[in-house]
């Protein structure tokens, strides 16, 4: 029996840390009205978030190697990848609030440096958070892709060359997808 | 300058024909300029990074088309496989230096709390 039952994603039991939102909060919101340093707890969250985030993208990607490599089901790679899209689409909401510029208000040049460097700590891994699910996803859409090309083999090949020709097809597209609608 | 072979597969047709329509006329749009060199710049065409020769072109702010470059007897053919969603997060990585965040302790110095900026050009410690 395969160890992905129903090409479900696993990657997701790498747990965010208990504290991320608190760190985020603290790191883009209360910086702002900071007068001092960064604490150490809140560098040691920040430090455990990055982690988090070069974790999730190996097991992402070690994941759905695995699943494309071993489905060929086109539902379930449906499913898997819709699953992905939720994820990244949570997680993108979650993140929006914190990540727009946020200008620390230490007084103090060199603390105010040091909250800014942290924000860009934070905002690189969010983003590499939401491309690892992106492309893990994408991962999947294209083995999906790939499942439908073998199934359609012996269909006639369309290969177009300049403008008009693109338009011509995909106006015939549109107005085939019309016709029947 | 030649305009670009496409072969359209069976799979970027599906794929067209579950967008929206104004996304579809989007890729049409796209697909127009990349066949005929005319739009590069906006279409930015890029290798996708850990993937193998899968490329992209832009359609609209969320959303990619993908292809794979070959090349058969009648020179460069680009097979157009895949269009969907796809956010882009450089902007938010663009925000962000290369910074290290890290935390060491010894009995003489007590907590040291280091955040190091890109470059090198800036590190900034604090003594507990």
């Amino acid at each position: 029996m395969s160890d992905i039952p129903d090409g479900k994603i696993q990657a997701a039991k790498v747990d965010l840390p208990a504290r991320t939102d608190q760190l985020f909060n603290a790191v883009f919101v209360l910086s702002t009205s900071a007068t001092g340093q960064p604490g150490a707890p809140v560098v040691a969250e920040a430090n455990a978030y990055g982690a988090y985030v070069r974790q999730l993208a190996l097991r992402l990607e070690a994941e759905t190697r695995k699943l494309a490599a071993r489905l060929s089901d086109e539902e379930k790679l449906v499913a898997a990848a819709q699953e992905l899209m939720q994820m990244e689409s949570q997680r993108r909401m979650a993140l929006q609030p914190y990540v727009a510029a946020a200008r620390p208000a230490a007084a103090k040049a060199q603390a105010a440096a040091n909250w800014r460097a942290l924000q860009n700590y934070l905002r690189d891994h969010a983003a590499r958070e939401l491309e690892a699910l992106r492309d893990a996803r994408l991962r999947l859409e294209l083995r999906r892709a790939e499942v439908i090309n073998q199934r359609s083999a012996p269909q006639v090949r369309i290969v177009l060359q300049g403008g008009a020709q693109i338009r011509l097809h995909f106006g015939k597209r549109a107005g085939d997808a019309s016709q029947k609608a | 300058m030649q305009a670009r072979r496409l072969e359209i597969l069976p799979s970027f047709q599906a794929a067209v024909e579950a967008l929206a329509p104004d996304v579809r006329a989007r890729v049409a749009e796209a697909l127009v300029h990349f066949t005929e060199r005319s739009a590069d710049n906006s279409l930015r065409p890029e290798l996708k990074n850990g993937f193998e020769n899968v490329w992209s072109i832009r359609i609209s702010k969320g959303y990619r088309a993908f292809y794979k470059k070959l090349r058969d007897s009648e020179g460069a053919i680009y097979l157009m496989f895949h269009v969907g969603h796809h956010d882009d997060y450089r902007a938010l990585k663009k925000l962000a230096s290369r910074v290290t965040v890290s935390i060491s302790t010894s009995s003489k110095a007590g907590m040291q709390v280091s955040v190091q900026t890109g470059g090198g050009r800036g590190r900034q410690e604090r003594k507990r």
